[in-house]
C-alpha cells in the first residue's frame, strides 16, 4: 500500500498541466506513492483494489484542471465511487489535499472548485488538509523546467514545496493557498491570445474562430 | 418563450418524487414551452481539453457521436436554460457537469476582463436566461456553495439574469415551484 496516492483529474491523456504538476510533487516526495487517472478509474469497472488503495492511503492529493468554475464531470464521478466505499474501510482514512490549475490569470477562479473538494471530504469522512489554487496554467506548462530554480513560476514552485512539506508533516491549514506566476496580466493575455491563433493557423481555422454555427437564422 | 430543462438522472426519483416533471409543469403553468434533456455521463464523453472546438472547429465540439452539439445548439436558441441537478458537494451532478464541461464551445478562447477578473469572451450576442435549482444538500455550507457556483457560471456566461435556488429535501420542493413560477412571470417572460 502507498503511503500517498494522487488521482489526476485531468481528462487529457498527456501533456496536462496537472500531470507535470504531480511530477513536480512526487519528485519533493520522495515517497512511495501511486498515481491514478480519473478517466481510467471510471472506465475500469474492476476498480475495486484501485479504491481501496487510494482509501488506505495515508495522504490522498487530487490534482486537477478548473472545468466550467469546478472540478472535470469525470472527477466528480470519482469522488461519488470514494464516497460510496469509504464506510466499508476498516481504518482511518486517508487526510486529502488538493491542487487546481486555470488557464485565468487570476488564482481565485480556483477557490471554489477547493471549496467542493472540501466539501467532498466531509462528506466522505476524510480529513481535509488544504488546497493549492494555481492561475496562469497555460504559463506553468512553459515553465515545467525552469520553476525549480527560479524565474516567474519560482512562486508556484515554492507553493508546491510547502504543500509537501505540510503532508510529510501531517499539517494542515485554514486557508487555502491561491498562487498565480510573476507576470503582468496584460502579458499573460497577450501570449495566450497569439498561442490561441498559432494553433488556430495550424488548423486553418483563424478566419472561423469567432464562428457562431448554432445562430438561428 | 423557449426553456431548456436540462436534468440529472436522480431528479426524475428525488425522494419519490418526479422533480424534472414538476419543474416542466411548472415552466408550463408560467407560460413557457419546455424541451427536457435527462443528461446521463455515462452517454456524454468527458470532454479532453484538446481545444479543438476553439480552434480547429470553432463553436463545435470534434466529438461527434453524443448529443453534447445538439444540446449546446439548443442552449444558444433558447430563452431560458434551467440546470435541475443534485448538489453534489455543493456542485452540480456528473451528469449536469458532463454537459456543462462540453458546453465550452459556446464560448470564446479569448479572454476579457469583467469586473477586473479574467473571462472568456462571448462567442454569442446573447446567452439565455440562466436558472439552476439544486436539490438535495446534505449541509447549509453546500447550498452556500452551489448558489456561489450559480454566480460564477453567470460571470462566464453572461446571461441577462441568472437565478438559483436550493433545496435540502422533498419538503422545500413546493415553495421552490412557487418561486420558480414567480421569476419566470415576473423577471424572465416580461416584455
Amino acid at each position: 500500500m502507498s503511503d500517498i496516492v494522487f488521482i489526476n483529474g485531468s481528462p487529457k491523456a498527456k501533456d496536462s498541466v496537472s500531470g507535470m504538476l504531480i511530477d513536480k510533487i512526487e519528485a519533493l516526495l520522495q515517497a512511495k506513492s501511486s498515481v491514478y487517472q480519473a478517466v481510467s478509474l471510471l472506465r475500469n469497472e474492476n476498480n475495486a483494489a484501485a479504491l481501496t488503495e487510494i482509501l488506505n492511503a495515508r495522504v490522498l492529493l487530487i490534482v486537477f484542471p478548473l472545468y466550467v468554475d469546478s472540478l472535470p464531470a469525470p472527477l466528480i464521478r470519482v469522488l461519488n465511487l470514494l464516497e460510496e466505499a469509504a464506510p466499508k474501510m476498516a481504518g482511518q482514512l486517508p487526510r486529502l489535499y488538493g491542487v487546481c490549475n486555470c488557464g485565468f490569470f487570476e488564482a481565485e477562479h480556483n477557490r471554489l472548485a477547493l471549496e467542493i473538494l472540501e466539501n467532498f471530504a466531509h462528506c466522505a469522512g476524510m480529513g481535509w488538509g488544504y488546497g493549492v489554487g494555481v492561475g496562469g496554467g497555460g504559463f506553468i506548462a512553459a515553465q515545467s523546467k525552469k520553476m525549480a530554480t527560479g524565474g516567474p513560476a519560482f512562486n508556484v514552485y515554492s507553493a508546491l514545496r510547502e504543500l509537501c512539506a505540510a503532508i510529510q508533516d501531517g499539517k494542515t491549514r485554514q486557508q487555502n493557498v491561491l498562487v498565480r506566476p510573476k507576470i503582468p496580466r496584460f502579458l499573460y493575455q497577450l501570449g495566450a491570445h497569439f498561442g490561441w491563433r498559432q494553433m488556430a493557423k495550424k488548423y486553418g481555422a483563424t478566419a472561423f474562430l469567432q464562428a457562431k454555427p448554432h445562430r438561428e437564422v | 418563450m423557449k426553456t431548456l430543462l436540462l436534468c440529472d438522472r436522480e431528479s426524475v426519483r428525488y425522494d419519490g418524487l418526479d422533480l424534472c416533471a414538476q419543474t416542466q409543469t411548472t415552466v408550463q403553468k408560467a407560460g413557457g414551452q419546455t424541451q427536457t434533456i435527462i443528461l446521463n455521463c455515462q452517454e456524454i464523453k468527458p470532454c479532453r481539453g484538446c481545444f479543438h472546438c476553439w480552434l480547429k472547429t470553432p463553436g463545435l465540439c470534434v466529438m461527434t457521436d453524443d448529443c453534447a452539439n445538439t444540446v449546446s445548439r439548443q442552449e444558444i436558441q433558447a430563452d431560458a436554460v434551467i440546470l435541475l441537478s443534485k448538489i453534489t458537494y455543493g456542485g452540480y451532478s456528473g451528469d449536469v457537469k458532463a454537459f456543462l464541461d462540453r458546453s465550452i464551445p459556446n464560448i470564446s478562447p479569448f479572454f476579457e476582463l469583467v469586473k477586473g477578473t479574467m473571462r472568456h469572451r462571448r462567442r454569442y450576442d446573447r446567452f439565455p436566461y440562466l436558472i439552476s435549482i439544486g436539490y438535495d444538500a446534505r449541509t447549509p455550507k453546500e447550498q452556500q456553495t452551489f448558489l456561489t457556483l450559480a454566480e460564477r457560471n453567470a460571470l462566464n456566461m453572461r446571461p441577462p439574469q441568472y437565478f438559483a435556488f436550493t433545496m435540502q429535501s422533498s419538503g422545500e420542493v413546493e415553495a421552490t415551484m412557487q418561486a420558480l413560477e414567480d421569476i419566470l412571470r415576473r423577471e424572465v417572460w416580461r416584455p
